[in-house]
């Protein structure tokens, strides 16, 4: 394709998503499901439903913080290949204002789940009562909230600056603005997302610490995203929205990014595990003792077999990363992962003997999947489903890989 | 020609280009065309420029593979030997076989050995070093873009084995796919 051709190339606008009013009824139908489940739990047991609402409530909290920091990777790098799915990854972050409802709810759970609210207890552990600086209530609502309204924030200025470039203003400006914004976040992100980890998932157990929670909750987070994020790219290709400006060469870049996080999912989790082996002390090797008994082994080994070696040899191979219908089935199966994955980290602390198994666990995560669902698909009803006047655009949908 | 006058074996026919979408398009005519033996020389890498060529796809990710797990197996083996049956010591109370701890030396070992094999396997791939050819023209690696259409018969010997190949035809030929500029490639010399 000559140059010429290319700059005269009119990318075709396909407007915004134009979805039945069947979507939004499922979507609704499965908060509605949530909100039964969460309180069939809490009818049986206070700390399941809190715990239930803790693993849904992380799961998407992750998704879409990481996706606005994919997006914002994007805008950092001047990326060209991401142009026209930019959007779909912008939607996601339309989730992140419920996460400071989520928040708040989980703010009440908190004296179930976590046993540093115990105050009198905590103070008779010495342990722990070195740690109530840190772990007490009021600290960890300040901090929690600062972080929650701070990615609000920066979701509202980034995604915003990139749907004021649809309406044709000086793209430049907009640029720059995402750009310094981005670098911003790109700090903010880090310390706020591993806070987040340490806070809601690591204090289960106030005795256990590891440097590297915060990563490992981010690797499998951010892997969950990519599966999100190719799942929904397919599906909008498949509807036709996509279908004019992604081809086989973006699917395959999102299939290599999904891999290169599953590999580092599976990096920091051994990295955490083997160090913690190695040195073996107590206070730290009680997390992985745990996880090791009580029905808890294999759990453990199917995380790793499943979360990593079945992803890592499915997308091994060129031909499947550009497959639509193999990097389907495997984002479908991370997201299951994903799902197995946060349940190891907070059951354990929670219930004394073994795994608990109760559909209306499900049904709690479904319900914060029918909010993610409504209000992304109620984002790419209202805006365009392609960063149409990016000016990488035209450049990307011809991007072409070796 | 004659061999007793040292005259240099002709070696092909190159045509210059001045862009790479030009080269890019050119290179397809000549894929299509009935010069089989050809290639196309840049200054940088140019996206698309394989498929223009016919070019099939690098073998190199199978070495990689292959010695990768190579390098898998080897780290283990050796771990093994040395920790659980050659010196068997018990070290921080873990156990002789102590796969946890072998695992960083198996993923450096795969590293190692998938990125060595890697090199070496593009070397031979892309028959490095080679002594013998030269730089045909300077400004292939500066500022503009060649095609070069090999002499099918510039390394037979024997003048009966020889097929039809006519350089001027060849000329022409490129010409007419947007050459800016043509002429002959002889064997030796330094941008002959």
């Amino acid at each position: 394709m000559g140059n010429a051709q290319l700059m005269d190339h009119k990318i075709e606008n396909p407007g915004v998503l134009k979805a039945s009013g069947a979507l939004t009824a499922i979507f609704g139908a499965l908060v509605l499901l949530g909100v039964v489940s969460f309180f069939v739990l809490f009818g049986m047991n206070a700390a399941h439903a809190w715990s239930a609402l803790l693993r849904a409530h992380f799961y998407f909290l992750g998704v879409s913080v990481c996706a606005l920091f994919f997006v914002v990777i994007q805008w950092v790098t001047t990326s060209m290949w991401s142009a026209p799915v930019r959007r779909v990854a912008e939607a996601f972050t339309a989730y992140i204002p419920f996460v400071l409802v989520s928040t708040i709810l989980l703010f009440f759970g908190a004296h179930s789940i976590f046993e540093w609210t115990h105050v009198e207890q905590a103070k008779a552990d010495p342990i722990i009562a070195g740690k109530l600086g840190y772990l007490n209530m009021n600290f960890f609502v300040i901090r929690t909230l600062i972080a929650v309204l701070g990615w609000i924030l920066f979701a509202r200025k980034i995604v915003g600056g990139s749907l004021r470039s649809d309406t044709g203003v000086t793209y430049q400006p907009i640029f720059e603005g995402n750009r310094k914004f981005g670098v911003a976040f790109l700090a903010f992100f880090a310390i706020t997302f591993s806070m987040s980890a340490f806070d809601q998932l690591m204090s289960l157990d106030p005795h256990f610490f590891s440097t590297m929670f915060g990563v490992y909750t981010f690797a499998g987070s951010y892997q969950t995203f990519f599966a999100f994020f190719a799942i929904v790219v397919i599906l909008m290709k498949r509807m036709g929205y996509l279908g004019k400006v992604v081809n086989e060469n973006h699917i395959h870049d999102i299939a290599k990014l999904m891999f290169a996080f599953t590999v580092f999912w599976a990096y920091t989790g051994f990295s955490q595990y083997m160090l913690i082996w190695y040195a073996n002390l107590p206070e730290e090797t009680g997390y992985f003792l745990l996880r090791f008994n009580e029905g808890w082994e294999p759990w453990s080994i199917s995380l790793f077999v499943g979360k990593f070696f079945m992803p890592f040899f499915l997308l091994l191979p060129r031909g499947n990363k550009r497959s639509e219908e193999v990097v389907f089935l495997t984002a479908c199966w991370i997201i299951v992962m994903e799902y197995l994955d946060l349940n190891w980290m907070i059951q354990p602390q929670v219930f004394a003997a073994g795994p608990k198994i109760h559909w209306a666990d499900l049904g709690v995560w479904l319900g914060y999947f029918g909010v993610f669902g409504l209000m992304v698909s109620r984002f790419l009803q209202k805006n365009n489903v392609i960063a149409i006047k990016d000016p990488y655009l035209p450049d990307s949908v011809f991007h072409h890989h070796i | 020609m004659h061999k007793e006058n040292k005259v240099p074996a002709l070696s092909g026919v190159v045509g210059f280009f001045d862009d790479p979408e030009s080269l890019t398009e050119a290179a397809a005519k000549v894929r299509d065309s009935n010069y089989k033996q050809f290639d196309c020389f840049t200054p940088y890498a140019v996206h698309g420029l394989e498929h223009a060529q016919g070019l099939p796809r690098s073998k190199i990710p199978y070495v990689t593979g292959v010695f990768a797990f190579t390098g898998t197996a080897t780290a283990f083996a050796w771990q093994y030997a040395a920790s659980a049956t050659w010196w068997p010591h018990i070290i921080g109370g873990k156990p002789m076989n102590s796969l946890p701890a072998f695992v960083p030396i198996i993923f450096e070992l795969s590293v190692l050995f998938g990125g060595i094999a890697t090199f070496f396997g593009m070397l031979a791939f892309n028959r490095l070093p080679n002594l013998k050819k030269r730089a045909f023209d300077p400004s292939i690696t500066n500022n503009r873009f060649a095609i070069l259409i090999d002499n099918p018969n510039a390394e037979i010997e024997d003048e009966e084995e020889h097929v039809a190949f006519s350089p001027e035809q060849a000329e022409q030929f490129l010409k007419s796919v947007g050459a800016k500029d043509v002429r002959k490639v002889y064997n030796e010399g330094w941008f002959s």
